[in-house]
Formats: structure tokens, sequence, C-alpha cells
């Protein structure tokens, strides 16, 4: 069984962190959450997801794995005003669910768990350097790149973190040093990413005060970071770009 | 008008009743009363998509049923077979439709059994250079973009061809097809044609200009969501969740990928998972044409939905991207305005993003308004879509009312003949004279007065540039004046029908004849430094890198001009860089290398190598024509069609065997055609794969064994890296 209820906009926040990879989820229930492990199709980025109980006004499920289309639910949260609340109830036998927003009702169709692509292994990597920054900090510095290139080189030097990008004409860089960070565990390192990639990631990241970097030579990033309060734990893990010349 | 109630026979009629067209469009309506169908000349100037194909149908269809032959001119090639296919439907009523590509010393008589040929204004131009019999039995002649006469690269062709089959048929009928223009009445007069002039389409258009979130139309205001930065981008999106599909137009080829970038992120979000599952087939099917840095680029948009169209890219490609298209699974288009001259591909909207261009003169120009009504012309599929939109991009309120003036209430300008410069008439001039269409002085200025120039413009300005060209035909001895005739000498025959500029065949033989040695670079360059290549434009970083290949080859070039004289020298320096392209090419340098080298496109190399492998050929006939040494022009004409070296001239004359699988051969000691009889099919599987060997093998007579078990190719593992370039997977890690 599965039945809760939860705020609009948590719940719209968590449909886009995931909708940012994928369209469709395999969403695990039990008695102490939610939660989702996701891959795009072109396997280059993941996402894990987790959400307490406690985030939720009223919960309760047990073991269980749902099939969802996140576009539906982004579609049906249209209606719904921040301050809404939503309730959800799962329908074993009919294979839907019950949705309440204020005083519309909708009954989703649920997808067959079996036609999602199953759950990502999550690789196990030793990644040296460590950032904690704010998360609109690093949405600048993407959004800037996003200007000139389609990539981004980011990297820790010394003391310094740096998010650097180079289009064919331009280049912009960004330095932010210790006493601009919230912490750094330094290492040597540079990788580079698609920016297709970064800008959508980052975007549900800037909400947060403390975005957590772990950055490897030219290895993959891992962005970790909460919400709702740290009752949420997001991580994505990006594949990066092999630096040519 | 009803179509049953034309003055057709009966299986005409019912041709297009099986094909579901009952009525008549407005101005095919106004033809058939104009006399389309009977003895009279026509000019149709009328919208794109409003029928003008199905008059020049009738027509044609009407003039064979009692016996006649047509001929469609076209001025592109891709037009051509656009034509040729859709004639080909006549097929079930009897009707027998040939095209005419290929080479230009051709006559192609074989097409003669046809009741229509379709052939580019060129084409036709050389098949009557050369005589071809059944150009003779031509009673309607149709020309197609008939407006292209204000081409300065193709209007003079298509003037004097068309003088010239009015003068060999002089009962023939002519159909004129047309964009609307500002004086069709004047190209109708000189046709002797009734005019059909109209504004009508089947689909409404809606010409828009875009300032401040919203399309203003003439009557009424769209609203477009501003979601992100670029307003094309943001009236791609607003098309797509309509369900429509977009071209955009743009001045540059580099500004389209550019844009076809832009967009692919957000294109893609709009699109649902099995049509991207389609796409990604599509972009994998790309990928198969070519490895170069453009291909991918062009995959990786189609994998969102968008593509990039022009010159640069292959012929497969463009295919791809048209086909594609028009089953609605690519939903934007960025070209340059090239398409907007050429094919038939309607979209819902068209966004002229940029509506100037690049003129060596004069900086950034407006594009003609002519130009602007044949990109907007495209908006609106028939029947498909409700209606069309085209819309032009403002940024300012003053921009705004100078696009409203400019493009959407302007008149289109008039088109002028561009007959009257001795380039464009020198080589016209030599081929009147050939074919006989003239044999004086007066006869050759009776001749020319019968183009369009003469008709709109003056008869006499013409005089002295034919005079001008008379002068140089005889210097280079390829006409003689007998005192009472001119005619032309062997040499004037062979130019003409090898179809170049006399100039160029006048530069061949001269330097041939001033050459000490002739090496590759030598014969490369000469044939660079005629008026038909196409040469490449010199960058201004470039300049030394040429330079120095100049100064440590100087020995090898006929003549290196004064270096102080830095105009005539920067000249000869593209010339050096176009013949050095040529020879990366015939080096076998991948076309990646060359494409990133040169800053050129796939399509570019191609079009060079036809140019030029054409221009080596009219150099080894001029040599041996005028006993000079024609080996070397003769070696370089082979290699420049396959891309090689001579090691390898006798492995591609092997058809399935390219370059790169030659060269494959070759290095593993397989080095002839003898060789490769005596290699078995396994040893030769190993370098041609299993299906390409036993061709091979059985097209050299060779009854290939096939007794050991060979495993089927491995399928290349293509990583979705292709996509991004460099892009590292989970599968890495």
């Amino acid at each position: 069984m599965f039945r809760a209820t939860i705020d609009a906009y948590l719940l719209r926040d968590s449909v886009e962190i995931l909708s940012v990879l994928v369209d469709e989820i395999r969403l695990r229930t039990s008695s102490d959450g939610i939660s989702v492990k996701a891959v795009d199709p072109a396997n280059v980025a993941m996402v894990t997801f987790n959400l307490d109980s406690s985030a939720f006004d009223d919960f309760e499920a047990d073991e269980s794995e749902i099939g969802l289309d996140l576009t539906k639910i982004s579609d049906i949260l249209g209606v719904a005003d921040k301050n809404d609340k939503v309730s959800m109830e799962l329908n074993e036998n009919s294979q839907n669910m019950s949705i309440n927003i204020g005083s519309f009702s909708y009954t989703l169709s649920l997808l067959d768990p079996s036609t999602i692509r199953s759950e990502p292994k999550i690789p196990q990597l030793e990644l040296p350097a460590e950032i904690i920054l704010n998360g609109t900090d690093l949405r600048r510095a993407v959004k800037a790149a996003e200007k000139i290139s389609d990539h981004m080189l980011l990297g820790v030097n010394d003391d310094v973190f740096y998010m650097e990008a180079e289009g064919d004409t331009d280049k912009v860089r960004l330095d932010l040093a210790r006493d601009q960070l919230i912490d750094l565990k330094p290492d040597d390192v540079r990788s580079l990413f698609s920016l297709d990639y970064l800008s959508d990631i980052v975007k549900p990241a800037s909400k947060s005060n403390e975005v957590v970097l772990e950055i490897g030579q030219d290895f993959p990033i891992k962005i970790n970071f909460e919400i709702a309060n740290g009752t949420g734990k997001v991580g994505y893990l990006l594949a990066p770009r092999i630096e040519s010349e | 008008m009803e179509t049953k109630k034309l003055e057709l026979p009966e299986y005409i009629i019912q041709f297009y009743l099986d094909t579901g067209i009952e009525e008549l469009y407005p101005p095919q309506e106004e033809a058939v009363e104009k006399g389309l169908l009977d003895n009279k000349n026509l000019l149709a100037a009328i919208p794109t998509a409003s029928g003008k194909t199905l008059i020049s149908e009738l027509a044609m269809l009407n003039s064979i049923s009692t016996g006649g032959k047509c001929l469609y001119i076209v001025p592109l090639r891709a037009l051509a077979s656009e034509k040729f296919e859709r004639f080909k439907e006549f097929s079930s009523i009897g009707v027998k439709v040939g095209i005419s590509t290929g080479d230009f010393d051709s006559t192609d008589e074989w097409l003669g059994s046809n009741d229509i040929i379709v052939a580019t204004s060129e084409k036709a131009d050389s098949l009557l250079r050369n005589e071809t019999s059944w150009m003779k039995d031509i009673t309607t002649i149709v020309v197609d973009e008939i407006h292209l006469l204000d081409s300065v690269d193709r209007g003079p062709t298509l003037e004097i061809t068309i003088a010239k089959l009015l003068r060999l048929n002089p009962n023939s009928k002519i159909i004129g097809l047309s964009a609307t223009i500002g004086n069709a009445g004047e190209i109708a007069g000189w046709l002797d044609a009734e005019l059909v002039q109209s504004q009508w389409r089947p689909i409404e258009l809606y010409e828009g200009v875009f300032l401040d979130d919203n399309i203003n139309f003439k009557q009424s205001q769209k609203p477009i969501k501003n979601i992100v930065k670029d307003t094309a981008v943001n009236l791609v999106i607003d098309t797509i969740d309509e369900n429509g599909q977009c071209l955009v137009f743009e001045s540059s080829r580099r500004n389209c990928a550019g844009f076809a970038k832009k967009a692919k992120s957000k294109v893609g979000k709009s699109l649902d998972k099995g049509l991207l599952d389609e796409l990604n087939n599509i972009a994998e099917e790309v990928l198969e044409t070519s490895d170069t840095e453009t291909t991918k680029e062009l995959a990786s948009c189609i994998k969102r939905g968008t593509a990039f169209h022009h010159a640069g890219l292959n012929s497969a490609q463009r295919k791809i991207v048209e086909d594609n298209f028009r089953n609605n699974k690519i939903k934007v288009i960025s070209s340059t305005p090239t398409l907007a001259a050429g094919l038939n591909l309607p979209a819902r909207r068209v966004i002229v993003r940029n509506y100037k261009r690049y003129d060596p003169n004069f900086g950034m120009q407006p594009i003609p308004v002519l130009d602007y009504k044949q990109m907007s012309g495209r908006a609106g599929r028939p029947s498909l879509d409700p209606y069309g939109e085209s819309v032009l991009i403002s940024h300012t309120y003053n921009e705004f009312t100078d696009l409203l003036d400019r493009y959407i209430d302007a008149e289109p300008e008039d088109i002028l003949s561009k007959l009257g410069t001795e380039n464009a008439l020198r080589t016209h001039v030599l081929s009147t004279i050939v074919n006989g269409f003239a044999t004086t002085r007066q006869g050759m200025v009776d001749f020319m007065g019968s183009s369009f120039f003469a008709y709109q413009q003056q008869k006499w300005s013409l005089i002295d540039v034919v005079d001008d060209c008379i002068e140089f035909l005889q210097d280079n001895e390829m006409i003689k004046d007998d005192g009472e005739h001119l005619y032309a000498t062997r040499l004037g025959q062979v130019i003409s029908t090898l179809y170049i500029d006399p100039l160029s065949g006048a530069i061949i033989i001269d330097k041939l004849k001033k050459a000490d040695k002739v090496n590759d670079m030598t014969m490369l360059h000469i044939i660079c430094s005629t008026p038909d290549m196409r040469q490449l434009y010199l960058r201004s970083k470039e300049y030394e890198k040429i330079n120095e290949y100049v100064m440590t080859h100087s020995d090898e070039f006929v003549e290196v001009p004064n270096p102080f004289k830095s105009i005539e020298y920067e000249w000869f320096l593209g010339e050096v860089k176009t013949a050095l392209l040529i020879n990366e090419w015939i080096d076998e340098k991948t076309l990646d290398d060359i494409t990133a080298e040169f800053g050129v496109g796939e399509g570019d190399i191609n079009a060079l190598s036809d140019i030029s492998e054409w221009l080596m050929h009219s150099a080894v006939n001029l040599a041996k024509l005028t006993d000079l040494d024609a080996d070397k022009a003769q070696e370089l004409e082979k290699r420049i069609h396959h891309g090689v070296n001579k090691d390898l001239i006798q492995l591609v004359s092997i058809s399935n065997i390219g370059r790169v699988r030659a060269r494959k051969l070759y290095e593993a000691g397989i080095q002839s055609v003898s060789d490769i009889k005596n290699t078995d099919l396994y040893t030769l599987s190993n370098y041609l794969g299993k299906k390409t060997a036993y061709k091979v093998l059985e097209q050299l007579g060779v009854e290939p064994e096939d007794n050991q078990q060979i495993d089927e190719e491995p399928e290349s593992i293509k990583s979705y890296s292709g996509n991004y370039q460099g892009q590292k997977t989970f599968n890495d890690f």
C-alpha cells in the first residue's frame, strides 16, 4: 500500500530533480520513505533520490515498486498552488493512483515497472577533491559558461576551486578561493563536463545553500545536496568528457 | 473549373481524377482560359505551392497526346531528380520520362525516345552544343524557376538556351514558371506569352514581424512564450508545441549549424520517446555517410529533432535531412537561403532569423524582397497545415517598422538580365558560331537580339561586348573570319563541346606551352587559375602558410606574379590554396582532415573535385589537340576522380573499391587486379568485409570459393559518444 500527503511545491521540486534525466521512473516505497535511482538513456548521468517519510504530512507505505510517468505528474501539478497539499493513494487492484489537489481529483494510470529501464548500479568511485559551496554560485558559473561553450572544466588547484569554459573564440573562468567556499578538501584534479547535462543538473541544486561536489581526475563528478530541510537527499553523478588536444 | 471539363483526352483526365485532383486551382484555371491547351505560350508568375507544376504537366501531356516531345528545364540537379520522380508517375498512362545528367560532352542520344526529358539549363545548353538530334523534335519547352534569368551565374546560360531552343524549334510552345516578380510582364513579352499572375495560395500565408514577445501580423498578434533568450528558439518551441514544423533561414553555414545546435536541447525535450528513438536511428544513418566533424554535429542535432542543411553537406546527408523533414520526424531545419530557391520542403512556420547577407563589396546588406518572398512562401504545407506563417525578427521598434515596409508590404524587385558582360557572353558567342546559329557578325548581333537582355535593355549596348568576344576568340584561334563568314576552328569546336569558358581554354593552352616541366602542382595550379574553377577564399591567417609554400615551390608554377602587386598576388595565393586542397584529396588525406584544414564542407570537396576533374579532362583534350604532352593531365584526371595516389589507380577502377579500401589492400601487398584474382575469399574478406570481397571476385570473373566458415563482420560497437564528441559513459567506470 501507499498513501501520502505532501506539499505541492516539494513534490514539484522532486519531479524536476528526476525529470532532468528521465521521463519515467521506478519509485521505490517503504515504511521509511520513497527513493529513486535512475540513469539517463545515454548512460551519462545518474541520480539517486531519497525522501524520508518525515518530509510528508502523512505517510503510510510498505515495500513496493511503482512505475510513474513524470511528465504526467508535472502536468497535473500545473494546477496546484505553491501552498496546496497533494495527497496520493495507490489503488492496488486497478493499477492506478488517485491524486487529490485542493478540490481536483485525478486518477493516474501507472506504468508497468518492468517496462522502465532498471535501476542502475551506482559505481563506487574514489574522488579525491571535495568542495562545498552555495548552489547559486555553481549555477552562475554554469550559466556564464553556457553562453560561450558546450562544455566546462571543473577543477581544484592549490586551494582554489575553478570552473572554466572555452568556446571557439572566448573563455570564461570563475575562481573560488577557500574563503569564498563553505569547505574545501583540495587535491590537484580536473575533469571536463558537458554543459547540456550540467546546466540541467545545477538548476535544482541552485536552490540549496550547500552543494557538495566531489571531483577526480578525468572522472565522473558527484553533486550532492539536500532538500526539504534535510529530509530529502539528492545525488547526481555525471560522466566526464575527454579533453581533446 | 472541374478537371473533367478540361479539353484533354479521357485517359489524362482519368489520371488526375484517380490521384484526387477534381478541381483546378484558380491560377491553373486562368492558365487554361488563357490558352494553355491551345497553341499559346504562357508565363505563370504565381506563389510557391499554388500549382505551377500541374500547369506545366497539362501542357506537356496535351502535347504528348498528339505525338509531341517535351523538355523540362530546371536550375538545379536536385530539382531535376525531384521532377523526374514526379513525372515517372505518368508511366501508367504510357508516357516515358528521361533525365539528362552526367558529363557535359555526351549527347545522350538515347534519351530521345522519351516523351518528357528533364534537364538542368547547363545540360540543356550542352546538349544543344553537341547537336543532339532529338533537340530538334521538341514541341513544348517548360522553363521552371525562370526568374533565375536574374542570376549572375546561371541567368546568361538560361536565356541563351531559351533563345537557341526557340530558334531551333520556332513552332514550339514555351511555358515559363516563375516566382512572383516585379516585371513578369516583361518576361512574358520576351517569350511572346500570355501572362498568368496571381497572389493566390492554396493555404493562407500570414507574414509577421516579431517584436517584444509577439509576432505582429497585419490583423492580429500572437504572443510567444519567452522561455530562453533566443527569440528564434522560442518561436521554434511554440511551433512544435502546436504540432508544426519550422524552417529557419540563416545567413551563413556556420550560423545554420550553430542554430540547430542551440535549439536542440529545448526541441528534444518537447518530443516523445518513440520519436526520439526513431531520430536516434536516423542519426545512426547519418553517421554512416561520413566521419567528418560536421557529420557528427549533424547526427547529434538530429537525435534531438533539429538539423541543418547547406551546400557543405554531402548529398546523402542532404537527402536524409529532407526526407525525414517531409515525414515529420525532424522538426526544425536551419538552412542557408539556397534551400528556399530549390526544393519543395514546406513547413508550418518559416523564421527568417537573419535578413542580412554578406556582400564582399558592401558588407552586410538586407536581402532582396524576391529572396524574402521565396523563403516566406515555403510556409504552410498544403492540406497538412491549417495555415502558414512567416516571421521576421526585429529588436527595436524602428527595425520593426523598417521590416514591415521593406518586406511585408513590399513588391518583389524587377529581374534584370545579366548577359551584358564579356565574361557572360564569351562562351555563348563561341557556341553560337560553332552550332551555326550565326555565321556572320551581323548574324551574331541578330541572334543576340533575341535574348532577354536585348528585349529588356538596349540591343546596341550588346554590340560592343559581342565585338570584344569575337576579337578574343579570333586572337585565340577559336574562330576564324574568311572575309565572308565566321567559322569555328577545331579548337573552338572542342572548347564549345567541353563546355568550358573559352578563357579557361586559352589559359590552359597558354600555360601548358610556357611550362618547362610539368609536375602535379604545376598542372593543378593551371586548372585552378581558370575562371571555371571555383576559387577558395584566402583567409588572412592563411596568407603566411600559402605564401611559404609558394616560396619553397616557386619552380613548380608556370608564373608567379610579383608579390608587390598585392591584389594580383593574393588572387594567385587563392588559386594555390585551391590547388593544394585538390592535391591533398589525391594524396589520400581523409575528408575530415581536409575539411578541418581548409575550412570547407564535405560537399565543397565533392564539388571542387568534380569541377577540377572536368577541367583536367578538358586539359587532356586540349593538350592532345595542340600536340602538347597530355600524360600528366590524364593521370591526374583519374586520380582526382578517385581521390588517390598513382599506385592505386588500378585498384580503384574496380567498382566497390574506393580510396580507403584500395589503400588497405595495397598496404597488404595486394596491388593489382591480378593480385586480387590470386587472393582467396577469406584473406580478401579481412580487408573488404565478406560481402564486398565476394562481389569484387565475382566481378573479376573468379568463382569465389566459400568453403571456409567466416564469421560475419562484427557489428561495430557504436557507443553513445558519437553523439557528444568525447563524452564518456558509465560503461567506462
